[in-house]
């Protein structure tokens, strides 16, 4: 007998919402994911924002295949019209966009969404296992997240509190790499470095590494082996942490969106949770962490 | 529990086809292995191209440079680059194909041309950064150094 899908089921109460929700949750956290993180130029994000908000506040439009197919040609657009320049998350939020559309149109969307979820997180982090450990030549050494903490003014914040550089260091040591690019006298932007700021860049290599290849097996390993709901907290845990430093909240909002979309609706708590990680995320993109920190301090 | 991998596995087992979720993932495979090729074959920047790159490597498009030189009268200056070719040069940065390289040439020299009316040829040197593996001392070397020709007769 086949199994139960769920996609066309209606909220019965108000205690019961989450489990009333079945996939929508993923596809409406999809769509707030691109009203929080507008995407491409003007003729890509005006479309892209009205279908958002149209399929957050009506029903119909959530679930018409015709709205992700819209939304999938928007985003192929952007990809192709800005190439090469878009990131990986430009690339992952298409293929969503198309994998929900392929799903809305099948006999059994929540199966075949949760699949589609499963295996685009899977093969994604494992390739970014792969750039990380095989074809990059300066990620395992650590002189990846050194150069970033250095150099990228995004970063600047955890250089600071937890690298213990100074301000003032670390644009000194911007400057001796990024200044007078052909002079070879100079001193070693190491010599500005902290043992601190090496111990967060080693951590950060090493930490990123483990959890994208935690996330990658767990996604990608066939169903006979039992994993329970490791794949979740795997997946949580790397969004938590990672865009608490990382400042792109739209790949994570992606990502808990997909996570959610393949967690079954028995699994309560963790699709909690994931609603849990949706804000945290938020969170860490408006609050400035550090500073609370320091403030409690 | 319920859990959905068993609950795919039971669709399957029903006769269910379940090609729709391979398609997205597929496609994801066929862009991610093209990034990798274009980024061995092109030097394209391995944070760019669908290849889920980002964040593994400082080699990227961030620590590359150009150098643009226009030639005239048989004689080579360095122009500064403008922000009218900024979006250009970017892309060139990230994919230095031949053909990005011309784009940007020719975009350069449309925008000297009332400068330099007598402009034959254009060259453009790209540089990128590596960084030593212990003191991160930066070390320079030149990736590309492309001439592109405005005259026929002017040669390469």
């Amino acid at each position: 007998m086949p199994v139960t899908d769920t996609a066309t089921s209606e909220p019965t109460s108000a205690s019961s919402w989450l489990d009333a929700q079945g996939i929508w949750i993923a596809l409406r956290l999809t769509l707030l994911g691109v009203l929080l993180a507008p995407i491409g130029e003007w003729s890509v994000r005006a479309p892209a924002l009205l279908l958002a908000g149209a399929g957050l506040i009506h029903a119909g439009v959530l679930r018409s295949p015709v709205t992700w197919l819209t939304l999938a040609l928007l985003g192929g657009w952007r990809v192709v019209a800005d190439w090469p320049m878009s990131d990986n998350h430009a690339y992952l939020l298409a293929y969503w966009f198309l994998a929900a559309m392929l799903a809305l149109s099948g006999p059994l969307p929540r199966v075949d969404l949760a699949r589609a979820a499963r295996l685009l997180i899977g093969i994604s982090f494992a390739f970014a296992v792969l750039w990380k450990s095989v074809l990059s030549v300066d990620y395992v050494d650590g002189r990846f997240f050194r150069h970033l903490l250095i150099t990228d003014d995004r970063f600047e914040e955890p250089a600071i509190h937890l690298g213990g550089m100074t301000s003032a260091d670390l644009e000194a040591a911007r400057a001796l790499i990024e200044t007078n690019r052909h002079v070879v006298d100079k001193p070693a932007p190491a010599t500005l470095e902290t043992p601190a700021l090496r111990t967060v860049a080693s951590f950060a290599t090493w930490f990123t590494l483990l959890m994208e290849l935690a996330v990658a097996v767990l996604f990608l390993l066939p169903a006979q082996f039992r994993t329970g709901r490791l794949r979740d907290f795997a997946l949580m845990g790397f969004c938590a942490t990672t865009y608490m430093i990382a400042p792109v909240p739209g790949y994570g909002w992606l990502l808990l969106a997909m996570g959610i979309a393949q967690c079954p609706e028995a699994a309560r708590p963790a699709r909690w949770a994931y609603l849990a990680c949706f804000g945290l995320v938020l969170l860490h993109d408006h609050v400035p962490w550090f500073g609370v920190a320091s403030w409690f301090q | 529990m319920k859990d959905d991998s068993r609950l795919d596995d039971r669709n399957e087992a029903n006769g269910r086809l379940r090609w729709r979720p391979l398609i997205p993932a597929m496609l994801l495979c066929v862009v991610a292995i093209n990034q990798i090729r274009l980024v061995w074959e092109h030097d394209l920047d391995p944070w760019k191209g669908g290849g889920f790159g980002m964040f593994s490597t400082a080699a990227g498009g961030r620590v590359r440079h150009t150098h643009l030189f226009l030639e005239t009268n048989g004689e080579e200056v360095e122009v500064a680059l403008t922000d009218d070719l900024a979006d250009t040069d970017q892309r060139t940065r990230a994919l230095p194909t031949e053909a990005s390289l011309d784009r940007l040439a020719r975009e350069l020299a449309e925008e000297h041309a009332a400068e330099y009316p007598d402009l034959s040829k254009v060259r453009i040197e790209l540089w990128r950064i590596r960084l030593d593996r212990v003191d991160l001392s930066p070390r320079i070397d030149r990736m590309r150094n492309h001439t592109y020709a405005l005259q026929p007769d002017a040669g390469d």
